[in-house]
């Protein structure tokens, strides 16, 4: 179980306030709720791109997170913008990952190449990342978080640059890599469709609190 | 492995050395005569006034001139134009100053002369930049209103002068800062009735080595420029992400009257440079100290532009810092006599040292204005990639080397070639660094001091080659730089 407390932060006249908030270990957690609601917020609290006060905790699987240096927290994160390096071509950037992760060459090949099977990326994984469509940019950051071996994947809106139809597929896809790796998924997400597919648990946020938290059978 | 805190440190104290020392150095033991600081506040006041008033005023008009250039075909002329506005800030002012002096014939020198030369050299940038402002602000407006019925007048005054009045203003409080601390333009063209705070400070250290009034006056006119500086910082707009048509504020005049202003400080150039040649015998004498002038300029040029490419890589690695973007964007270097007089008292002055010295002090200089010549948005606009670099546990050396590095170098290379030119071209901080005429500019400001303009204008053209060599230089490196290490 992955148990968040404490999680306080004062952005003037808006607050983050969580005192108990329960992560699952298995499957989808889908942090939902209206724009301006603080989804963004605790997302970027949660990573430790943001500091919360020294009372917050995450304690995941008897170690506590928000007490250890970002790098170290080994999170796979996926933020709404996707953010390739646009430099790099879509197997230097998924690789770029993994040498951050000091993981050696022969492993992060092997892990690249089950990871191009399940995204269905060979037809672009040679091209630049700035010439890449809005689909396959996606893949590409998704497949880029998972390189790492994270213990936990963190996805803020990430259907939110894709049209109608190729949200529809991108669900399947990032359902079955979730269930093929058995990872452990914090869900970021104001579309009610994404919470029909892919949630095991939903934390509805309003004002920068839980309103509501429940398990979906 | 490099710690980022220590670049950090580094990068401060380098940046902070000048006040250090001379903090360290002097103590104050006695105050300025309040009537003399009054006059050269008043000279530099009333020549920067004007100077900023000028370029705006010149500069809205040639605006409206670079806007009949902003839609179809037209747009591709629109460069050349662009090019010829920028022209007078990005070569060294060296070579405005000696145009304006063959075509203006006595020269005002004093107050006028130097506002002309001020206004001469940044009413174009000042053009530039109101043309992306207009366009970016006001660019579909514009055409709303034009369909709409509205006239031209009613447009300007009550959409058009409401909407950028606080833009306009700030980009004349930016262009007051620049003429405020200006030294080299006052140094030459100043005379003894348009003496400017910086030309006070130059004086009492060289002429009577007052240092502690020299300091003073110095913190005095920092902690001014340092408050306007604060004020008119500014995110710079956007580029318009649309072609927009802008019948409605064209004037052609503004093109007009750039060309006329081009034509005659291109034609009292080469009208220098004719001169110049009729009287080229002159040099004979001296070839040889000016084949070492011209080495020696090479060597300042390429000198400041490395110093200056790495303390922009340098910023980039500690990219992103809060307290530098801050620190970067109001810093003010301490006037420029005393930032060098106080490069001139730590160590030693003779043999190889000034050539150490000049870049160093250049550099520090130059680095606030090369910051703000962009290099701030380039480092916001990597900084969401670099917060996902790192929340994938990457090192900051990772980071730097394989995300920022090859995004940054052809850029940060640009910004070290301008500087190069700009360091081939100075005469006024190698003036106080070294007792002989070390460098072209330097030879040049001596020509141009014994009213010998046209030999001035000739030695110019070496410079311009000069110039040349270090920016291709500085972009090569760039090139080198920009490969991909992944």
């Amino acid at each position: 179980m992955s148990l968040v407390e404490n999680l306080f932060k004062s952005y003037g006249d808006f607050k983050i306030d969580i005192s108990s908030w329960e992560i699952l270990d298995e499957g989808v957690t889908v942090l939902w709720g209206p724009s301006g609601s603080g989804k963004t917020s605790v997302f970027r609290l949660l990573i430790g791109l943001e500091s919360a006060g020294p009372a917050f905790s995450w304690n995941f699987n008897g170690q506590d997170l928000a007490k250890i240096k970002v790098p170290l927290r080994r999170l796979g994160v996926v933020f709404q913008t996707l953010d390739l390096f646009p430099h790099m071509t879509a197997k230097e950037n998924i690789l770029f990952a993994a040498k951050a992760r000091k993981i050696f060459p022969e492993e992060s090949h092997k892990t690249l190449n089950g990871l191009v099977d399940v995204l269905q990326m060979k037809s672009f994984l040679d091209r630049s990342a700035a010439v890449l469509s809005g689909g396959e940019k996606q893949r590409v950051a998704i497949a880029r978080a998972l390189i790492g071996n994270p213990r936990m994947l963190l996805l803020d809106e990430p259907f939110a640059a894709l049209d109608q139809d190729l949200r529809h597929e991108s669900r399947g896809l990032i359902k079955r890599v979730i269930e093929s790796k058995k990872i452990p998924t914090l869900l970021v997400t104001h579309d009610p469709l994404d919470v029909e597919s892919l949630a095991n648990k939903v934390s509805i946020i309003k004002n920068g609190k839980i309103i509501e938290d429940r398990k979906i059978v | 492995m490099i710690s980022r805190n220590i670049v950090r440190s580094f990068l401060l104290f380098y940046l902070l050395f000048p006040f250090l020392f001379l903090i360290y150095s002097f103590r104050i033991d006695s105050w300025p005569n309040l009537e003399e600081l009054f006059w050269a506040f008043k000279n530099s006041f009333i020549q920067a006034f004007f100077s900023a008033l000028f370029s705006l005023l010149l500069g809205l008009w040639v605006a409206m001139g670079l806007l009949s250039f902003s839609d179809g075909f037209r747009r591709r002329y629109r460069r050349i134009f662009e090019i010829i506005c920028l022209l007078p800030n990005f070569l060294p002012p060296l070579f405005t100053l000696l145009a304006l002096l063959n075509v203006v014939d006595p020269f005002p020198m004093g107050t006028i002369g130097i506002i002309l030369a001020h206004t001469a050299i940044n009413f174009g940038l000042v053009a530039v930049l109101i043309t992306i402002l207009v366009e970016s602000k006001i660019g579909s407006l514009a055409e709303l209103a034009e369909v709409e019925g509205c006239s031209r007048w009613q447009f300007l005054r009550y959409a058009f002068l409401p909407i950028l009045r606080r833009d306009l203003l700030l980009l004349g409080l930016f262009v007051f800062a620049v003429c405020f601390s200006g030294f080299s333009i006052p140094l030459i063209v100043g005379g003894g009735t348009g003496t400017t705070i910086e030309v006070l400070i130059y004086e009492k250290i060289r002429l009577s080595s007052n240092w502690s009034e020299a300091v003073l006056l110095a913190s005095f006119q920092s902690l001014f420029i340092f408050g306007i500086t604060m004020v008119a910082r500014k995110d710079v707009a956007t580029n318009a992400n649309r072609i927009v048509n802008f019948r409605f504020l064209r004037m052609p005049s503004g093109i007009a009257i750039l060309v006329i202003l081009s034509f005659l400080g291109f034609y009292g150039y080469i009208q220098g440079v004719i001169d110049g040649f009729k009287q080229v015998s002159a040099f004979y004498e001296i070839q040889s100290a000016l084949i070492w002038n011209f080495l020696g300029s090479v060597a300042v040029g390429l000198s400041t532009g490395i110093l200056s490419f790495a303390s922009l890589l340098a910023i980039a690695f500690c990219s992103p810092s809060g307290w530098r973007e801050r620190i970067m964007l109001g810093y003010v270097a301490p006037s420029t006599s005393l930032c060098c007089f106080a490069f001139l008292m730590f160590g030693m002055n003779e043999e190889f040292w000034p050539f150490v010295k000049i870049p160093l002090a250049l550099n520090v200089l130059f680095l606030g204005a090369l910051y703000r010549m962009g290099w701030d948005g380039i480092l916001k606009s990597l900084a969401s990639q670099i917060e996902i670099a790192n929340s994938f546990g990457a090192s900051s050396w990772l980071i730097f080397q394989e995300v920022v590095l090859p995004q940054v170098a052809s850029r940060a290379a640009l910004l070290s070639g301008i500087a190069a030119v700009w360091a081939c071209g100075d005469y006024a901080a190698s003036r106080i660094l070294s007792h002989r005429d070390l460098t072209l500019a330097m030879t040049i400001e001596t020509l141009m001091s014994s009213y010998r303009l046209g030999l001035a204008t000739v030695l110019s053209l070496a410079l311009v080659f000069c110039g040349a060599l270090c920016f291709f230089f500085m972009t090569g490196v760039g090139r080198v730089f920009s490969r991909k290490s992944i």
